[in-house]
């Protein structure tokens, strides 16, 4: 998978959990999309569509944008 | 030794004195400890020139000094008004405006302080505590509870849920949050062991583990919301929690994915859920998550039935409680009291509400509310409060707050709309500088759960026939220009 269909991915899997579209560098945490919550929703969606774990200690880094945790996703997907 | 929520003292028990009776971040209180302090703080107290049925506000945040003044109210008869500093310093001020309470204690630094408002007694007498929750003109509504209401509260606990002896109750609920009573008067009137977990521990989660698994925890309560959270969390599970034995549940609704999640956790957990509005002591009914239920997996669990001391029937569709732990009525609130209040065989009740079925055993389950209250992960929110902080906002002539709900009914964030003060034809608007500040402006008057994940500009709202904003048609509008699937449907 190219890193554009796992941003195209992980952007529909955020829409669905947020209800709202989003751009690929949209901050969703600072922004306040994201609270703590849903990004337990994000982290446990992550986990089942790409089978890829985010330590707890690391959701606020890996969910600071479509961007970030697509490279994340990327980087940590079975190869 | 225990505490007697009857007669509002400590008693001895067979039980050493030396036991823990609560542990806070940086301490621990045996029994015998927390009785002197209690003590010391009643002395403490009557020396402010404090007196039975004149409010105290008490601000704070988990710390073991402030369940010290919360039982020295109670042995003095003072009504205590719980607010956490997670509220704007306005919020508080403005409680203890409300209140009449002329003297804040501040648990943090364990001193009395002036609030600059005149003390008087509370028309009704012989409260317990007055709690604040989210109120529909803008302003937090008091809910008084009488001192008769909570001895039957602890005895269920006590009685009823058959925890064992001297159980370990985890406690990380705002003291400001009524379902927090569960976990200190229950401890308490078990002789068992309150452990105060302040936010900086929540949040750190291998500090969090390390503080339950040292205090020896048994009894967790919380919303399933919070609990959601630390199934993210491998370690979550009974191999480094082995004492924690039963998941209280409340607040919100509780779906069998939720319990299931916890079962693989913690296979040999007992669950319950329990409900109820802190207009009647913090919960009403409560249901063991048994086997049946659990293979039934009815979506969402029942909320329970009524507990001994409780009447719990459904009218015209609304949940209906009645009996000594229903409030003795809101403050300064004639207009609700009218409302929502009535009698029923010599008891008070109180029209909570929410729709809910009962089937003929007495089981009930919740279908929702009838008005615009909503529950954001367990957080209680008049839709209306928010609505007016946001027409505080400058250059703003009117707010709505919509809450956005996924197709399976969760509700997932809150979105605020404003109406700016110009003219022109309806429609979205670029945020003016003037509002560049609005989280900041709102978090001065709401606390942060209530502060919409957004802010959008819309002039001129499109209104319901008796001119309130149309929440409905301003969700649909922002689901519509806001997501992709939605536009594609349409």
């Amino acid at each position: 998978m190219s890193l554009t269909d796992i941003e195209t991915k992980v952007s529909k899997l955020i829409e669905e959990i947020i209800l709202a579209a989003v751009e690929p560098d949209t901050l969703l945490i600072d922004s306040g999309l994201i609270d703590s919550l849903s990004a337990v929703d994000v982290a446990l969606s992550v986990e089942r569509v790409f089978g890829v774990k985010i330590p707890p200690s690391e959701i606020d880094v890996h969910l600071e944008s479509v961007h970030a945790l697509a490279a994340y996703v990327a980087s940590h997907a079975a190869r | 030794m225990r505490f007697d929520f009857e007669r509002f003292d400590f008693v001895e028990t067979d039980q050493a004195r030396e036991q823990a009776a609560v542990i806070d971040a940086g301490h621990t209180l045996s029994w015998g400890a927390l009785a002197d302090a209690v003590a010391g703080w009643t002395r403490a107290a009557e020396a402010a020139g404090l007196a039975p049925d004149v409010p105290l506000v008490i601000t704070g945040h988990k710390e073991a000094a402030f369940l010290v003044a919360i039982l020295g109210c109670l042995r003095l008869g003072i009504p205590f008004v719980p607010v956490d500093v997670i509220n704007p310093p306005e919020r508080a001020a403005r409680i203890a405006e409300l209140v009449h309470a002329a003297q804040r204690y501040d648990a943090q630094t364990r001193t009395f302080v002036a609030t600059g408002f005149d003390a008087a007694a509370l028309a009704e007498k012989a409260l317990a505590y007055v709690m604040f929750t989210s109120g529909s003109t803008g302003d937090p509504k008091g809910v008084q509870i009488g001192r008769e209401s909570v001895g039957p509260f602890a005895a269920w606990i006590r009685d009823c849920l058959a925890l064992g002896a001297s159980p370990v109750f985890m406690d990380q609920m705002l003291f400001s949050f009524d379902f927090s009573l569960f976990n200190w008067a229950g401890a308490l009137a078990t002789g068992g062991t309150c452990a105060l977990c302040p936010r900086d521990v929540v949040d750190d989660r291998a500090r969090f583990l390390a503080f339950l698994a040292d205090a020896r925890v048994n009894v967790w309560a919380s919303t399933p919301s919070f609990v959601r959270q630390q199934l993210l969390d491998p370690a979550f599970d009974r191999q480094h929690l082995p004492d924690l034995r039963v998941f209280v549940f409340g607040a919100e609704s509780l779906t069998p994915s939720v319990a299931e999640a916890l079962w693989s956790r913690f296979p040999d957990a007992r669950i319950v859920n329990s409900y109820g509005p802190t207009e009647a002591t913090c919960s009403t009914t409560w249901v063991d998550i048994t086997p049946a239920l659990r293979a039934a997996a009815p979506l969402p669990f029942p909320i329970g039935r009524a507990k001994p001391y409780a009447d719990v029937f459904v009218d015209d569709g609304e949940i209906c409680v009645a009996g000594d732990h229903v409030m003795r009525g809101y403050l300064n609130r004639p207009d609700l009291n009218e409302t929502r209040m009535f009698a029923r065989d010599g008891k008070r009740g109180y029209r909570t509400g929410d729709l809910g079925e009962i089937d003929g055993d007495g089981l009930v389950t919740f279908r929702g509310r009838r008005d615009d209250q909503i529950k954001l992960h367990g957080y209680r929110i008049e839709l209306a409060e928010i609505d007016a902080a946001l027409a505080t906002l400058p250059g703003v002539r009117a707010g709505a707050a919509v809450a956005l709900k996924r197709p399976d009914g969760t509700l997932v964030r809150t979105v605020g709309f404003v109406d700016p003060d110009v003219p022109g034809p309806a429609g979205v608007l670029p945020a003016p500088a003037a509002l560049a500040q609005w989280r900041e402006l709102l978090g001065r008057r709401l606390p942060p759960y209530m502060i919409p994940s957004e802010l959008v500009v819309y002039h001129g709202f499109p209104l319901t026939q008796t001119q309130k904003a149309d929440r409905k048609q301003l969700e649909h509008f922002y689901l519509a220009s806001r997501t992709r699937t939605t536009k594609q449907e349409s």
